[in-house]
């Protein structure tokens, strides 16, 4: 009698398992196997001075604040560079999930620029597999700085620089991501007829998280032309600073060699050297504010 | 309470498996929090659940990325700092309704009764 009350309950049991199991099976093959897209490779829409293969959503504005402080070596004098400073200032939005623009204004030859970023490849797992992200940049430049010498008839072209990069990017690990960053500059009009006109570079950056909201960056970019011009002597700009996420801000801490922040500006026109302790202090401010809503309301 | 913080998958598309089982592939899970600052608040019409009504045992599993938000920062900051969805991409609920009425299948205000009872913290 007690065995077979046993072995009823012991079926019971097993009977239950089995319904349970049954349901977790129809739960699990009928979850949708989504793309899975990657999110967060970098923190913010830049590296540090360059781009990052992030963009804002669609209907996301990015008011940024961007100071680079004049050298380090600059002296007890000028409190190490923090006495002067050259500031950008940039508005940039997102108009669809794959286009962002932006307008920004920097102190250094009073230069108006404007860029447009598109998202051509996400990285991505399960329903579709995608090893890296590319995005393209194309950005342009305006100089509204007076000519120093207005005999000679001076074009307005010749104010203008235009910029376009290929951005590759992969998120290794949760806490390891890679970009990498051909660069190509176009100047219309340069100091001498020796320095080029075109300019082409190679991008490095890199984000290793160290905690959920503190990340180490670092971005080189090499440039491949002659760096000795007739005007002056230029240097490949490297960055190494720190991002630090709160709420709504992304604050990005560096030290740089370049006083530039729009790529016209580092690649080419980069005069300090790391060597020579020609380190500018720089940070960039991120403050996202949503400007369109994702969803509609839900009334629940 | 007009607002509900869960309100489970029956409501919506719900089509019987070998007769005794309901499942659903777009039920709803949503939260909101009232904060001074900015409503917390996300969606995820996506959640697959299946309830047998034989035994009363439901389970019912949900993507964490498919929670939307209205801010988009907001959202991949749920992801990547307080879910770690790479980590743990989907939330599983196993239960059993102990005391299961077949009649909270033909109106679905009693079905929102019963819920109440057995998720009292969560109405």
């Amino acid at each position: 009698m007690r065995r077979l009350s046993v072995t009823i309950l012991l079926s019971l049991i097993t009977l239950g398992i089995f319904a349970q199991e049954d349901l977790m099976n129809i739960v699990n093959q009928s979850t949708p196997n989504e793309i899975n897209y990657t999110t967060a490779t970098f923190k913010s829409t830049r590296v540090m001075n360059g781009h990052s293969i992030e963009r804002m959503q669609t209907g996301q504005l990015d008011v940024r604040i961007s100071h680079r402080f004049e050298t380090l070596n600059s002296g007890g004098y000028n409190f190490f560079g923090l006495d002067i400073s050259y500031i950008h200032l940039g508005l940039e939005y997102g108009i669809t999930n794959w286009l962002m623009i932006g307008v920004g204004r920097t102190e250094i030859d009073k230069t108006f620029d404007g860029f447009a970023k598109f998202s051509i490849l996400r990285q991505s797992t399960g329903a579709k597999e995608m090893p890296v992200s590319v995005s393209a940049v194309t950005s342009v430049a305006l100089k509204t700085l007076k000519f120093p010498d207005q005999n000679p008839t001076n074009y307005f072209t010749s104010r203008l620089a235009y910029v376009a990069q290929i951005l590759v990017a992969r998120k290794i690990s949760e806490g390891f991501s890679v970009q990498l960053t051909p660069s190509y500059v176009h100047r219309n009009l340069v100091a001498t007829e020796l320095d080029p006109n075109d300019i082409f570079a190679l991008g490095a950056g890199a984000r290793l998280k160290l905690s959920k909201r503190v990340s180490l960056n670092g971005e080189y970019y090499y440039i491949a032309n002659p760096k000795t011009y007739l005007s002056q002597q230029v240097y490949n700009p490297l960055s190494v600073g720190f991002d630090i996420e709160t709420g709504g801000h992304v604050f990005q801490l560096f030290f740089t060699n370049s006083r530039g922040a729009i790529e016209k500006q580092f690649i080419g026109e980069t005069t300090g050297s790391w060597k020579k302790g020609d380190i500018h202090f720089g940070f960039n401010i991120s403050r996202v504010f949503t400007l369109k809503k994702h969803l509609k309301s839900s009334n629940y | 309470m007009k607002r509900l913080f869960l309100l489970a998958f029956f409501l919506n598309i719900v089509f019987a498996v070998n007769g005794q089982k309901y499942m659903t592939k777009n039920g709803f899970i949503g939260f909101y929090s009232h904060t001074p600052m900015e409503d917390i608040k996300a969606d995820n019409n996506q959640v697959v659940g299946v309830l047998d009504i034989s035994t009363g045992e439901m389970v019912f599993q949900a993507l964490i990325k498919s929670f939307h938000f209205d801010r988009a920062l907001m959202e991949e900051h749920f992801n990547e700092n307080y879910m770690e969805s790479e980590k743990f991409p989907k939330s599983l609920f196993k239960g059993k309704i102990q005391i299961l009425h077949l009649s909270i299948f033909q109106r679905p205000e009693p079905m929102m009764l019963l819920l109440r009872e057995i998720l009292p913290s969560a109405m």
